[in-house]
């Protein structure tokens, strides 16, 4: 098959390339740039949305063997992803921008050019299994390592988009990833796992969100701080903003 | 292993031989052009022996060139530097004029300069065909000819290939005694270029791009010309630039030079002879598809009476397809060219110079371009015309 690696930059992305080659596929690998300004987003490690990123990727294709290349999407990222994310808050939800990407852009900006130019699938370094079910469908398993699985940001992607994708780490523990990595030569084999959210680069999801929430309508509600009453009506602590104070999602990007 | 088909020469030419003999012939030779002993003088001899072949092939004096890394810093010791030095002359030269078509060598300096020393920078518009409007220019310079610090304007367009109006700009720029830059890293070679009888006052040349090595180029810069320094220490090139010089990469430049302009008109007629059956080949294969930069007959190919272009530029927009993704279609059958200049971080961004042609970002982001040069034969441009048909189609298909 010809296939499209996405390599974030990250070591299972990296791994999943290598395997993906080493099966006798034709591999091309690609960064997705997906920041307007790469500066704004989270450095070093930590992202796959920065340069640094976007370089280490390169030196892991070239590691493998494989032509590489950088694909912008910045533009659908900001509006599929970034937006969601901030309307899904401002509406009093709880967004997964990461489920997100996977179903727009990864699975469906990514997937559908290459198709377009002619590659039958895409891969990933995702933690999930594929199975082919007794009446011939295709279904989405939980990876061999619990620990790390990744099904569940992938569960929104429909048959046709399981049909062309390969999750070449499923069956295998991150640790045996990682040391593979190196046996290998992929200088991303101790790169520290990415577990915030990529747009956010200080970290600090609160004050992002505040931030660009507030550009939009500085009166809304959620955004003010309060009290926090128990039943009775007696305080029991203080918010920051009702629509700052709901869990920000708490499994890694990949 | 697919045959590679190279043509992105604007990007970096292979080097000619005569430069790579003479590049390998001192890489053993020990010795710095600034020691006094004997080691030092023949390291010496080699370096101004250069320098005389150049200002000798670009009509200058030997003490007019300056050697530097490559046109990204000449071009930034020529505006920086020129702006520096004028501005400590008279305080009220604050303007810097270019077109919105410079390299980014050029544009960048002259972005910081304003952020960070409060210049006023002026980008004059371009028409449709990437050439300056002189007419803006004018105007520009007559509102106030005494803060204007310097006027900036390439020989040849690195992406469309366009020629600019310079000796119009020098006409106009020395009634008011304002220096003119001229960056003509893509026009030595291709296009007659003598620095003296243009009356540019300053004009930068790069290595690699001519068929020297990469990492060299010069300025060639006016005897009387008043250049702040960028780089400081030993002061080895007329106090302007410090640092030891690469004697073998100057000697292999010399020699690029020397071959490049020699050879320029049957080289410049060779290279648009094969420029024109590539475009006719992608004409004939993509009927849709635009040829920029060069003003084209009825017929879509390049016109022989009007203004023409470099002669190895070949700059197309393909309507519906991402340059990226035909760059990748045809990288993969060994097909090697450009979606315009390369660019660092490898994230695509609408071309600031089809932008400035009047090409919205989906006209931009759609284009290519390919570069012609010494090693370019028929059977190069014959595997363009026979990729390319099959390339738009799927490229179209994934944006669809």
């Amino acid at each position: 098959m010809r296939v499209i690696a996405a390599m974030s930059g990250g070591v299972d992305s990296a791994v999943a390339a290598a395997r993906a080659k080493e099966a006798g596929h034709d591999v091309t690998g690609i960064h997705l740039a997906l920041s307007r300004n790469p500066k704004s987003y989270r450095t070093g490690a930590r992202g796959c949305c920065t340069i640094e990123d976007s370089n280490d990727a390169r030196r892991a294709a070239d590691v493998i063997g494989i032509p590489f290349y950088v694909w912008d999407l910045s533009d659908r990222f900001h509006t599929e992803v970034v937006e969601n994310f901030m309307d899904t808050y401002a509406a009093g939800q709880t967004p997964n921008p990461c489920l997100r990407c996977n179903e727009k852009i990864k699975f469906e900006a990514v997937l559908d050019r290459a198709l377009g130019l002619g590659f039958d699938a895409v891969a990933t370094g995702h933690y999930a299994r594929l199975e082919e079910s007794a009446n011939g469908g295709i279904e989405l398993h939980r990876a061999a390592d619990a620990g790390k699985d990744q099904s569940y940001v992938l569960g929104v992607l429909d048959e046709r988009q399981l049909r062309h994708s390969l999750f070449p780490l499923g069956d295998t523990p991150k640790q045996q990833v990682r040391e593979e990595a190196a046996r290998r030569g992929l200088l991303v084999a101790d790169k520290p796992d990415s577990h915030d959210i990529c747009f956010v680069a200080d970290g600090d999801n609160a004050g992002w969100l505040r931030e660009k929430l507030s550009e939009r309508d500085p009166s809304m509600p959620s955004l003010a701080p309060g009290r926090i009453l128990d039943e009775s009506g007696e305080q029991v602590g203080e918010h920051a903003g009702t629509g700052l104070e709901q869990g920000v999602v708490h499994r890694p990007p990949s | 292993m697919t045959r590679t088909v190279y043509l992105d020469h604007a990007a970096t030419t292979p080097m000619v031989e005569v430069a790579l003999e003479a590049m390998t012939a001192h890489l053993r030779d020990v010795g710095n052009a600034n020691s006094l002993h004997a080691s030092g003088r023949r390291v010496r001899r080699v370096v101004e022996e250069s320098r005389e072949t150049i200002a000798q092939a670009l009509g200058c004096r030997p003490s007019e060139v300056v050697f530097t890394s490559g046109g990204t810093e000449s071009d930034n010791l020529a505006v920086k530097g020129l702006f520096w030095s004028r501005r400590a002359a008279d305080a009220q030269r604050t303007r810097v004029l270019a077109t919105a078509v410079e390299h980014h060598a050029v544009l960048d300096p002259l972005v910081w300069l304003e952020e960070h020393e409060r210049a006023q920078l002026e980008l004059l518009p371009v028409d449709r065909s990437g050439r300056l409007d002189l007419d803006a220019l004018r105007e520009s310079v007559a509102r106030d000819p005494g803060s204007v610090a310097l006027i900036s304007v390439m020989w040849a367009n690195n992406e469309v290939g366009t020629l600019q109006p310079v000796d119009e700009v020098v006409a106009l720029a020395a009634q008011h005694g304002i220096p003119v830059h001229t960056d003509a890293v893509q026009a030595v070679g291709a296009v007659p270029v003598d620095f003296a009888a243009s009356g540019v006052d300053a004009l930068s040349v790069s290595g690699h791009k001519l068929g020297g090595p990469q990492g060299v180029g010069a300025l060639i810069a006016r005897r009387e010309l008043d250049l702040t320094a960028l780089l400081h220490g030993g002061g080895q090139e007329r106090d302007v630039r410090s640092g030891t010089l690469d004697a073998p990469a100057v000697a292999g430049l010399a020699a690029a030079v020397e071959w490049a302009v020699k050879g320029q008109p049957e080289y410049a007629a060779g290279l648009a002879t094969l420029r024109d059956r590539l475009v006719a080949g992608v004409l004939r294969e993509v009927p849709d598809a635009v040829l920029n930069g060069v003003s084209t007959s009825s017929t879509g190919l390049p016109s022989s009476t009007g203004l023409r272009g470099l002669p190895g530029i070949a700059h197309f927009c393909f309507p519906g397809c991402e340059g990226d993704s035909l760059l990748m279609l045809l990288d993969a059958q060994g097909i090697e060219c450009s979606t315009g200049s390369a660019c660092s971080a490898g994230v695509p961004q609408p071309s600031h110079v089809l932008l400035a042609m009047g090409r919205d970002s989906d006209e931009a982001r759609s284009s290519l371009r390919f570069s012609l040069g010494h090693t370019t034969t028929e059977a190069d441009v014959d595997a363009v015309a026979a990729a390319i048909g099959a390339c738009v189609q799927r490229a179209r298909a994934a944006r669809a």
